[in-house]
């Protein structure tokens, strides 16, 4: 019983003279560069704002040139036009 | 003093610490040195945040400490699904001997054996007790210093310690009484 008791003191106190670890140079260097890395491949919030910016630009662009066409489509194709064209067609048929 | 000198200072100030506190949370040389480097990178990007509410040396565990658990919580989730059953014993306990064996670079010779088998124990602590006594017993943080970077009071950081031993001795006797010849 005093054995174990003794073994679990020892084993919790094995810690004690632990030593702190030194970190390498090659470490330090890596951290001190990955700050550029990090930096490269971050992109800033006035980038994400620009993209979408261009986004809408292009879609109200389209959106108002189809607008547009389809207006003036409507204005060249009167129905009176529509008429007279489905009628000379029917009568092609019938005929 | 530009961004990039005031960066590598500090990187020489405090990577030692931040170093130890990774290899003593992840018990594993190469995740220390990713997650080492992941730190420093937080820091960098959040240095804005740092309010001299805390003493520098503080903030830097606590991210350190924060980032160390969310890599063993990401790493406990990959690993759950496969071996969930089998890591238990039938009475629902983790068992000591299915963790790997960790021998920490800065422990004694004579001590190794010992060592092997207190990080196995320590890893089996609840989270919170786990980084109050790694702060403690590795990095010698005083009580206060551990209630600050763990946003506790420092009763609850006592209260913390003295489970984290409890706990400890009750995992050791288990895995002596399994081990003894």
């Amino acid at each position: 019983m005093k054995t174990k008791e003794n073994w679990i003191e020892s084993t919790l106190n094995s810690l004690d003279a632990i030593q702190p670890v030194s970190i390498s140079f090659d470490l330090k260097e890596k951290i001190k560069n990955s700050i550029y890395e990090s930096a490269e491949s971050k992109v800033s919030s006035s980038q994400i704002w620009l993209v979408a910016a261009s986004v809408i630009l292009l879609l109200s662009i389209n959106l108002v040139t189809m607008n547009y066409y389809s207006k003036d489509l409507n204005k060249t194709i009167s129905t009176e036009e529509k008429n007279i064209v489905y009628q000379e067609y029917f009568i092609n048929i019938i005929e | 003093m530009n961004d990039e000198k005031a960066f590598g200072l500090l990187v020489e100030l405090f990577s030692q610490k931040v170093y130890n506190t990774c290899i003593g949370m992840l018990q594993n040389m190469e995740d220390a040195q990713d997650v080492t480097q992941e730190i420093f990178i937080a820091i960098h990007l959040n240095c804005k945040e740092f309010k001299e509410e805390a003493s520098l040396s503080t903030w830097i565990y606590r991210i350190s400490v924060n980032k160390c658990l969310e890599f063993i919580r990401k790493k406990n989730r990959k690993k759950r699904s496969g071996i969930f059953k089998s890591i238990f014993t039938p009475t629902g306990e983790i068992e000591m001997n299915n963790h790997s064996d960790f021998i920490h670079p800065g422990i004694q010779l004579e001590n190794k054996e010992r060592g092997i088998v207190l990080f196995k124990a320590i890893n089996l602590l609840p989270e919170q007790q786990k980084t109050a006594f790694i702060l403690h017993k590795l990095e010698q943080v005083s009580y206060n210093e551990i209630a600050e970077i763990m946003e506790l009071s420092l009763s609850a950081v006592e209260s913390l310690l003295f489970r984290a031993k409890h706990n400890l001795r009750k995992h050791l006797s288990v895995y002596y009484k399994k081990n003894e010849k």
